[in-house]
């Protein structure tokens, strides 16, 4: 039974790490949802391997929704929460099959665009 | 040849202004070049299509005592290499490399269609910011298919028709790329083996080869990098109906400079100076001067 309580209590402890996840995985949906529940003023895109989004996730202006793309997701979300400090942690996710990017029309990184329409 | 010079150095002209203008840099520095294989898929790119003129001249064939002696051969080579990668999934990709080349010597040309090439790049370490020493590792697969005119089946003189190898070879490699510091560099490790090919006096068989490849370079930004480094390729005796062939194997010490920009959506340049068989001991080799300017545009 004791056996039982800690395998539910180590389940429960992951899944509450993993919804505690900086970038959680979303599509272009998921982020257009968010967007009309809290604009954001501008949309950085970024990936672990990409030395040139640093300014980005340094600097990032008031507002910023940050979406991690071409990435590994673990990798995605260690960097971001390097960056996090001790502020509120940053708006993100993780385009989790591509939609977002190529919503946006993203083929390289760093990348900024415009929360409204893709850019033609 | 004529106009294939005036396209090379329209290129060449090309190459400054495109430096100049870039509004959106390509972040991962470690991509754009292989040792290997002549197009490489940066990690947010799914296609690409690469487009090489090359001029080769100035041959002197190198014997096995490493005696550099006047060339039987042509003296002057022009190539144009095609090639198209395509993204496999994030951490493979593929791609196809194919040249049609044009021969010279004495005023005789001759043309035709080189091998043919297919490669896998499957990256099993990706770099990251946070640790900026952290290389790139990629596992490199190359089969080279001999549907090129070789030496074995040449019909004109001075082997004027010659395009291809004569055989075919699988070489798996690895690749190590630290691009993440302005100073960037990497090592390349590609074993090729032969497969036997027919010919009138038996089976022939040429040797294994072990090339390896060391880059250093510099990226000032993220949009331009100058490379240079070495190409060491030594190749086992050749065996004819199971016998190897006395003196056969081949030594060559490449030297190369590359001059590439890395920039995102948008025509990319590169252009490379190298010398073949230009240093240490070099043996059953050519020795010759070559330029390539090649165009890529990721799609």
């Amino acid at each position: 039974m004791n056996k039982f309580l800690a395998l539910w209590a180590l389940l429960s402890g992951l899944s509450a790490a993993k919804a505690a996840e900086t970038c959680p995985p979303a599509k272009i949906a998921d982020l257009q949802k968010l967007l009309q529940e809290k604009p954001a003023s501008e949309l950085i895109f970024f990936a672990s391997w990409c030395i040139s989004c640093k300014e980005h996730l340094q600097h990032p202006p008031p507002g910023s929704f940050f979406i991690a793309s071409f990435d590994e997701r673990a990798a995605a979300n260690k960097v971001i929460d390097h960056f996090r400090g001790a502020n509120e942690a940053p708006r993100c996710v993780w385009d989790e099959d591509g939609s977002i990017t190529e919503h946006y029309q993203v083929k390289g990184l760093p990348a900024t665009r415009s929360p409204g329409p893709p850019k033609r | 040849m004529r106009r294939f010079l005036l396209l090379h150095l329209l290129l060449l002209l090309l190459l400054p202004g495109l430096l100049l203008r870039s509004p959106e840099a390509q972040a991962c520095s470690s991509c754009g070049s292989g040792g290997a294989d002549p197009v490489v898929l940066n990690p947010s790119e799914s296609q690409k299509f690469y487009l090489g003129l090359s001029h080769q001249w100035g041959f002197r064939e190198v014997d096995a005592k490493g005696e550099e002696r006047r060339s039987y051969g042509p003296k002057s080579k022009d190539l144009v290499e095609l090639a198209f990668a395509q993204r496999l999934s994030p951490a493979l990709f593929g791609s196809l490399v194919i040249d049609y080349a044009r021969n010279e010597r004495d005023g005789q040309t001759a043309s035709g269609w080189g091998d043919c090439s297919a490669n896998l790049r499957y990256t099993i370490l990706q770099p990251s910011m946070l640790d900026p020493l952290l290389p790139q590792i990629q596992l490199l697969l190359n089969h080279r298919l001999a549907i090129g005119r070789s030496i074995f089946d040449a019909k004109k003189e001075h082997y004027l028709d010659v395009f291809g190898a004569g055989y075919a070879e699988t070489a798996p490699g690895i690749d190590v790329w630290w691009g993440m510091l302005p100073l960037v560099g990497g090592a390349s490790f590609i074993y090729g083996i032969p497969s036997a090919k027919e010919i009138d006096s038996g089976s022939l068989k040429m040797g294994h080869v072990q090339k390896g490849i060391v880059t250093v370079g510099y990226m000032p930004n993220p949009s331009f990098k100058v490379l240079t480094g070495v190409v060491s390729e030594r190749r086992q005796g050749t065996e004819l109906d199971g016998q190897l062939q006395p003196d056969s194997d081949r030594r060559s010490n490449d030297v190369f400079l590359t001059v590439e920009t890395l920039r995102v959506e948008q025509d990319n340049l590169r252009f490379i100076l190298s010398r073949k068989a230009a240093w240490g001991e070099v043996k059953n080799t050519t020795r010759g001067w070559s330029t390539t300017l090649a165009w890529m545009r990721a799609l």
